[in-house]
């Protein structure tokens, strides 16, 4: 499994209307989509319904863009 | 929205907003033959402003569908034929399999008087009727019959022999009585454009009754003759909502910088001890001190209608949810005051759910005592909101964010919220809207804090 | 003994008597006739005493004839004087109405307004106290019905203190109804006149949940029942409406448009009377303010008794007005004639 479509996947879930394709990977993509925190909680619940992976609060910092998310996400897999 | 007859229950398209006049049914999920349980939900209704689910209040078989789906029918038409259900038959139902079940089971005592059934017994033509008739025989009670113009047939005596008491003529009068709307209720109901369907038939409905359940002084416009979509009708609810707001409130706001230092920091314990599930988001807790500080500011908290403020008993909270899709639903949070923050959060995820989904409930849009806009997340640093008739403040938040602020005459970097409320001035008046928001800001720094941990 | 802004105690009958002497120390045209007002010192013990102070030709003996004193009266009220006629009770006015309906009354229209009648007439209204079926009656509602009167009715001993005043000082015929169970009772009595106008209703207790309107004899009964009512969370206005021609509409509407809900409470025969009329305005004038239907608790359809306890019985109670209340509160029409 892709960490990065797991990432789009969440966010297509949470804002439908959102395209997921061209998203900027390297900027915040929780202004980018308009996600508020309700939002967000969503899409790290979807990311957690797909790999088992709780992001915590303390983590947020790292996964402010799609790229670095992906690669926090891919990091977190490789080690369960 | 049930009707007791005699022929079942007459389940009528539900009044599920102030202004609805008229609803489509979207889907029914049961078709005659079916039993339901309290609280089952049984039709998905298309209104103006989201697809509501109708759930019912007790169990019943289903017998008839009056109205298919797609049919677009007025408030109060009646759209299904429901048979109530004597719980103890449900019961007596399920017990085949066990005939050595305790006495309890077994049919109490017939209520011969009980206030809760409703219908008075139907006149039955048999030959006991006539013995109790030829029972009123007291001058007492045949000069009661005729002052409370009672059908001599409908009083059962509950005397030896069944002989006719008193109290046997007086509750058949009460039980034939008819439903008492007084002329008050029917003006306010006017007034205030609440469907009488909404109340129950056979009660008596006062003034009061009809205030308690306004929420709208006048009736909007009917809508416009072609079929708009969807969004356009949400579209046009809200404009005539916040044109109605901003012509008929004498709006003042007021704003307060509140330090929420504290709060996040216990905020980042809490959740980090906790799944993501149970995760609190700060909004949740900015509702909950939005919620007690209205419980202490009661004079924030209800309605004007009908030239004065009527507060309300409770807190009931109404949260605007922005849709992605554009437009706002306002969902509403009872006993907003007592959630804790789990509870809030809870609650919140719920709505923010089914409000995505456009899945609400009828449950959840109650009539609101006060409003709160959080509009932080999505970047405005503050607020200053229109007010949702008839009630007189909304409160609203801006993001959380750092600014500069002295601590210990000291510069310090510290999150704070810029909260606000809008008042109406007929209501209330700047010292009461000073006094909410300083309640607000000791409640963001008081026993929410502890009931975090 | 007391200044200025204090009160005193005193009887209804101990009142009247101050109203009407002060009348006549500072006015020589008013004085009083009827029988028995002067050497026996009135039936009810109204005037004891002035026949002393102010002398046969300012308290006059009349004979046992209504017709010709009331007559007499308003003849010497058409030549200037500013009599107070007394009939005993107002049972035997009866064989004074002709004089009262027709002359008294009249009198100014009939004249072009060149004639008027400014005269006070007293009498002594109501039942309870075993005078039996032709002494307890309460007319009211009948001389309320005649235009070219004005109809008073003191429901509190400071009103049978200052009441007295602007009627004599009316132009035309005012008649004062004194409830004789009135006469004993002692109230609080104010040392100056405090000026409220003859033609107004007063809010004796404030209340926000139903307006129990009254007059005369039932207000004490009513102010009663309210106490009772309150233990129950009901908290009931009483209006005393003093004055039963012209009624005080507005402020009988205003505490309709408060509470909602309406009790009229009328010694007299509930059919046809006084309390169809103020429930009829009610109606005309609130009846979108309106929570319930305006119930009227009156004395029932019948000649009062003789017996005690029947006489109550028949007459309007603060049990009677108390279960009222309870059912208006639910929205029930209270029909029956006795509860």
């Amino acid at each position: 499994m892709n960490a990065r479509q797991i990432i789009l996947d969440a966010i297509e879930r949470i804002a439908p209307d959102v395209d997921v394709a061209v998203l900027p990977p390297d900027v915040d993509f929780r202004e980018e989509a308009e996600l508020d925190s309700m939002d967000f909680l969503g899409v790290l619940t979807a990311v957690h319904e797909a790999t088992g992976i709780e992001v915590p609060e303390t983590d947020y910092a790292q996964i402010i863009s799609i790229d670095r998310f992906t690669d926090y996400l891919s990091n977190r897999m490789q080690s369960v | 929205m049930t009707t007791k007859t005699d022929v079942g229950t007459m389940f009528t398209m539900p009044s599920l907003g102030a202004d609805m006049t008229e609803g489509r049914i979207t889907e029914w999920l049961v078709q005659p033959g079916d039993h339901v349980e309290r609280g089952q939900i049984v039709v998905i209704v298309e209104t103006d402003k989201s697809d509501i689910e109708v759930e019912v209040f007790e169990p019943a078989d289903v017998a008839e569908l009056l109205v298919a789906a797609g049919d677009l029918v007025p408030v109060g038409t009646p759209i299904a034929v429901f048979e109530p259900v004597d719980p103890r038959r449900a019961t007596t139902k399920h017990t085949a399999a066990s005939r050595d079940e305790a006495p309890d089971t077994a049919d109490a005592p017939s209520p011969a008087r009980t206030p809760s059934l409703a219908p008075a017994p139907t006149p039955s033509p048999s030959p006991h009727a006539g013995a109790a008739a030829a029972h009123v025989t007291s001058p007492m009670i045949r000069h009661l019959v005729d002052e409370l113009h009672v059908d001599p047939r409908r009083v059962q005596g509950s005397g030896p022999g069944g002989r006719v008491h008193r109290a046997d003529v007086e509750a058949a009068a009460a039980a034939s009585r008819r439903p008492k709307v007084s002329p008050r209720a029917r003006r306010l109901m006017s007034e205030c454009g609440i469907d009488p369907a909404v109340f129950d038939a056979t009660s008596y409905v006062t003034g009061d009754d009809v205030l308690a359940r306004a929420s709208g002084p006048r009736r909007p416009a009917p809508a416009v003759c072609e079929q708009p979509s969807k969004a356009d009708r949400m579209r046009t609810h809200i404009a005539e909502l916040m044109t109605r707001s901003w012509a008929e409130i004498p709006h003042f706001h007021l704003a307060k910088r509140i330090d929420l230092g504290a709060l996040t920091e216990r905020l980042a314990e809490a959740n980090e001890a906790r799944a993501l599930s149970d995760r609190v988001v700060p909004g949740a807790l900015l509702l909950c001190a939005a919620a007690r500080a209205a419980a202490m500011v009661p004079a924030c908290n209800g309605w004007w209608v009908d030239g004065r403020f009527r507060p309300a008993d409770d807190v009931r909270l109404g949260v605007v949810l922005s849709l992605r899709s554009g437009g706002i639903l306002v969902p509403t949070i009872d006993r907003a005051d007592e959630q804790t923050p789990f509870d809030m959060m809870k609650r919140l995820s719920e709505l923010v759910q089914r409000a995505r989904q456009g899945r609400l409930r009828a449950s959840d849009m109650g009539e609101a005592t006060i409003t709160v806009t959080n509009l932080g997340d999505l970047g405005a640093d503050s607020v200053a909101g229109v007010i949702h008739p008839p009630q007189v403040a909304l409160v609203g938040f801006g993001a959380v964010h750092d600014e500069v602020s002295i601590i210990d005459a000291m510069p310090a970097i510290r999150p704070v919220v810029h909260a606000s409320l809008a008042g109406d001035h007929r209501a209330i008046d700047g010292l009461t809207g000073s006094r909410y928001l300083t309640q607000l800001q000791s409640q963001l720094a008081g026993p929410l804090l502890e009931e975090l941990s | 003994m007391s200044t200025d802004n204090e009160t005193v105690q005193m009887t209804g009958r101990e009142a009247m008597r101050e109203a009407m002497r002060q009348a006549m120390l500072s006015d020589d045209r008013v004085f009083l006739m009827g029988e028995d007002v002067g050497a026996y010192g009135g039936c009810f013990a109204v005037s004891a005493g002035m026949l002393d102070e102010f002398g046969p030709s300012r308290v006059r003996d009349t004979p046992l004839s209504e017709s010709a004193f009331v007559g007499a009266g308003i003849g010497a009220a058409m030549g200037g004087m500013r009599p107070i006629v007394e009939i005993m009770t107002v049972n035997f006015s009866l064989l004074a109405l002709d004089q009262i309906m027709n002359n008294a009354a009249t009198l100014r229209h009939m004249s072009g307004g060149q004639v008027g009648v400014p005269l006070v007439i007293r009498m002594t209204t109501g039942g309870g106290r075993q005078l039996a079926a032709q002494h307890s009656h309460s007319l009211d509602g009948w001389y309320g019905h005649i235009p070219g009167l004005k109809i008073v009715a003191p429901g509190t001993i400071d009103d049978f203190r200052w009441m007295l005043g602007p009627a004599l000082a009316d132009p035309d015929p005012v008649i004062i109804f004194e409830n004789g169970g009135l006469y004993g009772a002692t109230g609080e009595v104010s040392q100056t006149d405090p000026g409220f106008p003859l033609n107004r209703a007063s809010v004796r207790r404030a209340g926000r949940d139903l307006s129990l309107i009254t007059f005369g004899g039932t207000l004490p009964t009513c102010l009663e029942a309210a106490d009772q009512l309150a233990t129950h969370g009901v908290e009931a206005e009483v209006i005393d409406l003093r004055s039963l021609r012209p009624i005080d509409d507005e402020t009988i509407i205003d505490s309709i448009s408060r509470t909602h809900r309406a009790i009229v409470v009328d010694e007299g025969w509930k059919s046809v009377g006084l309390s169809g009329e103020i429930a009829a305005r009610i109606m005309e004038q609130a009846f979108y303010e309106l929570d319930a239907p305006v119930a009227r608790v009156c004395t029932a359809e019948i000649p009062l008794p003789y017996p005690h306890h029947l006489e109550l019985a028949a007459m309007p109670s603060v049990e009677r007005i108390v279960d009222t209340a309870a059912r208006v509160m639910q929205g029930e029409a209270v029909a029956a004639a006795v509860a």
